[in-house]
């Protein structure tokens, strides 16, 4: 009963040494490259990126090549850090809402991640090795995001952060599906606010006003209450999914009752009318979706003004910002987004930093990711030329040191 | 409040009808067969000796009492009767989900069960003798499954495991959860509960408490990967159920502890699906069949071991799987699944190799008795 027992085992360990002894060719890469964008400082011409172990170990013209690394040559193509997407709403499955409840501090969306997701590897395909899947926008509070890599081995390798924000929707999307119920049976929980922007403005404002009401009492907080607690004290920021002018308003109305010091705006479509007033108050925006025209989207009620020079006009006032696809379901074109944006009036150096380091800061993974240097990861992207211009094509993306889509072998990160 | 001496009454043996289990007709002798024991050995020309719906001896050359019924086997295999890990047999179409309670951890899958169906008669010329009755997969905490055997329909173990659901099956509109993560939140605050401020001894505590095994139903790899850290947080025994993502489980499974429950195969024939079973036993993972039946209409665990074994699963791994491998999956090990004396005597008579799907099952002994015997022999 024992010995085969012991057999079985034994080739599983000798299945795992074998695997293990594979994966060793990722240990150490070159990328000789014709130009880098390190996103720190100038570019680097003619330079060398040394990966090991997944990590970024030296980058220079000079930088020394073991004989033992392998050299990934990409002649004159120019090489920039992994894109990171800070409000990304695909590579989940199911629904990414808790729709029971209008208010879901303790939701995580990491609950919901789908590694198989096609969107997720299509995401990989246009340059982006980062992102932050956000919770859906159904639900006043909606909970907290997660961030991932958008191709790692493994749920756990996979996941770069699981919370740390709270994500509060100012929109009029959680009115929907909010009603009497006609014809559902009559305790549905769709019975119930808010129907009306004043209506989620007023569970907002509950919610914030219980918890301080908690806190100044002593009394202990239940885990729905000390996710709110956590923003309203500043340990977490509070991002805000809005669109119009009036929703920032009113957002600054809340946080200023309130005292809400760490606010990130999300969409922020009419971030331009209030650009001055954002500045001042320091506060990140991440921006997208980039094709949306005026007053056509049906669910839009009200409708809202495009300016296709938003990022721009924001930039010029001085506040940080990311370009983010925030699309459901869908990745973007983060890189044609930002083109576009500078197209429109956003400087180039900003465009590129609105996909980069931008929102690795905004989101708190700059340590990471968002630039190259040594101990970043190794995410980065060989491209054949300027990485604004239409033409240029993502050649290559490597995640953690790992050639995840070659657009030359035709290798993706299906394998 | 009766309920407690009720159920510990049904833990031990006995008729799903009240009756008592009828007194076995004679002591059988199953003469040398090739009789198949777990460690992979089989013995040659050796004689099982059947008193009182227990193997009473192994060995060549038997001598039995007066009385005894001689069943000729030899040139035949002689096992274990299968185990179907998963199985809605007999229970009441459509009423598999009592949905109204997403934890529906103390509804009994046994008041659905009507053994007297056609199905579960028909089931028992498939060599399976005992197996999982689960409730469906509508709620997050399916609720308790129970392991019956065929026959004469007796309990095995009521409460066996507790089928927990991580799949999109369980999210249904205008009822909470709506999502995975909400979906998550409730079994995890379910499971918390019951580690923390345990009270009585229902399924979540034992589940705790290791008692109790889980068999958790995933749709994707992702929904498995959770799956496994749940399990790993709450130190409890679990297995896997998955169609979609049987084939990746091999990249996640290993080395966890946790074990398989293969869907049947004859449904699923993609390659890599029939390749799964095979790499995941390579890899030290341990494995069972199930039928899924009636809904797939599909009783036959032995073609699915075949169709596993053609694709790579080494011969005695696949009769482990339908054999003891499942009992220890269950928690059922020390009364089924191994030709051991002492143990439940529950055994099939093939004509051949039992992973050669035209060798016909001769006969089905179930806690002693016949219960099915194929005609002209």
């Amino acid at each position: 009963m024992r010995a085969p027992a012991v057999r079985i085992l034994g080739a599983a360990l000798l299945v795992t040494l074998a695997c293990a002894c594979e994966a060793r060719t990722d240990g150490l890469i070159a990328v000789k490259a014709g130009r880098v964008i390190t996103m720190r400082g100038l570019p680097i011409d003619g330079a060398t990126v040394l990966i090991q172990d997944g990590k970024i170990k030296q980058i220079g013209p000079g930088a020394a090549v073991p004989d033992k690394a392998t050299v990934i040559d990409a002649g004159d193509s120019v090489v920039m850090p992994g894109l990171v997407d800070a409000n990304a709403r695909f590579g989940t499955r199911g629904d990414p809402n808790e729709e029971s409840d209008e208010l879901t501090p303790t939701f995580h969306v990491a609950g919901a991640i789908d590694r198989d997701s096609p969107a997720l590897k299509r995401a990989v395909q246009l340059g982006v090795t980062t992102l932050r899947i956000a919770p859906g926008t159904a639900d006043v509070i909606a909970g907290t995001g997660v961030i991932i890599k958008s191709a790692a081995a493994g749920l756990s390798g996979t996941v770069v952060r699981d919370g740390g924000e709270l994500q509060i929707v100012m929109g009029d999307e959680p009115t929907y599906g909010n009603d009497i119920p006609w014809y559902r049976r009559p305790d549905s929980f769709y019975f119930r606010q808010p129907t009306t922007r004043m209506g989620i403005v007023w569970l907002l404002r509950k919610a914030f006003f219980d918890t301080k009401t908690a806190l100044q009492a002593g009394t202990p907080l239940d885990a729905r209450l000390a996710g709110i607690a956590a923003a309203l004290q500043g340990k977490t920021p509070l991002y805000v999914m809005l669109r119009t002018a009036v929703d920032i308003e009113t957002t600054f109305t809340i946080a200023d009752e309130f005292g809400l010091g760490r606010l990130v705006l999300v969409e922020c479509t009419e971030g331009y009318k209030l650009a001055a007033t954002i500045a001042r108050r320091r506060i990140p925006v991440i921006l997208g979706p980039c094709y949306q025209y005026p007053r056509t989207w049906p669910e839009a009620s009200q409708g809202w003004d495009v300016n296709w020079n938003n990022a721009g006009l924001l930039a010029k006032a001085g506040v940080k910002l990311a370009i983010a696809s925030n699309d459901p379901d869908s990745p973007a074109n983060l890189l044609t987004w930002a083109a576009l944006a500078a197209r429109a009036g956003l400087p180039a150096d900003e465009a590129l930093k609105a996909v980069t380091i931008n929102p690795a800061e905004i989101i708190g993974v700059a340590d990471r990711v968002g630039s190259l240097g040594p101990g970043k990861d190794a995410d980065l992207l060989v491209l054949s030329g300027d990485p604004l211009r239409p033409t240029t094509m993502i050649q290559k993306v490597i995640v953690n040191g790992r050639i995840a889509f070659d657009a030359l072998s035709g290798a993706s990160a299906d394998g | 409040m009766k309920a407690p001496a009720v159920r510990a009454l049904a833990c031990v043996t006995t008729a799903l009808f009240g009756a008592v289990t009828p007194a076995h007709a004679q002591n059988l002798l199953v003469k040398g067969g090739r009789v198949w024991t777990e460690t992979g050995e089989a013995l040659e020309k050796a004689d099982v000796l059947v008193a009182d719906g227990k193997i009473a001896a192994i060995g060549a050359d038997l001598t039995a009492p007066d009385g005894t019924r001689v069943l000729d086997a030899a040139g035949k295999w002689v096992l274990p009767g299968f185990i179907d890990a998963r199985s809605h047999l007999g229970l009441a179409r459509g009423e598999l989900d009592e949905t109204v309670t997403p934890l529906a951890t103390d509804t009994e899958v046994l008041d659905a069960l009507w053994a007297e169906r056609e199905e579960v008669r028909r089931a028992t010329p498939s060599g399976v003798t005992s197996l999982l009755l689960s409730p469906g997969d509508a709620n997050p905490i399916a609720g308790p499954c129970a392991v019956v055997k065929l026959g004469h329909h007796t309990i095995l173990k009521r409460d066996a495991t507790l089928n927990i659901v991580l799949s999109a099956s369980a999210l249904i509109y205008d009822r909470r959860p709506t999502s995975m993560p909400g979906l998550l939140d409730m079994v995890r605050q379910a499971l918390s509960g019951a580690r923390d401020k345990p009270v009585g001894d229902g399924a979540l505590v034992k589940v705790v408490r290791g008692e109790m095994p889980v068999t958790m139903t995933c749709d994707g790899i992702s929904d498995v990967e959770r799956a496994v850290q749940l399990a790993a947080e709450f130190h409890a025994r679990a297995s896997i159920v998955t169609r979609e993502a049987l084939d990746e489980l091999v990249d996640v499974l290993p080395g966890t502890g946790v074990s398989a429950i293969c869907p049947p195969l004859g449904a699923t024939p993609a390659e890599r699906f029939l390749r799964a079973p095979g790499r995941l036993a390579a890899k030290g993972v341990k494995l069972a069949f199930s039928s899924m039946a009636p809904t797939t209409d599909e009783c036959d665990l032995r073609t699915s071991a075949a169709l596993a074994a053609a694709a790579g699963l080494p011969h005695d791994a696949a009769l482990r799987a339908l054999t003891c491998d499942a009992a220890g999956i269950l928690g059922v090990g020390d009364r089924v699944g191994s030709l051991q004396t002492g143990k439940d005597a529950d055994l099939v008579i093939v004509a051949g190799d039992p992973l050669d799907i035209a060798a016909p099952i001769e006969c089905v002994i179930i806690d002693g008795d016949i219960a099915y015997q194929r005609e002209g022999t």
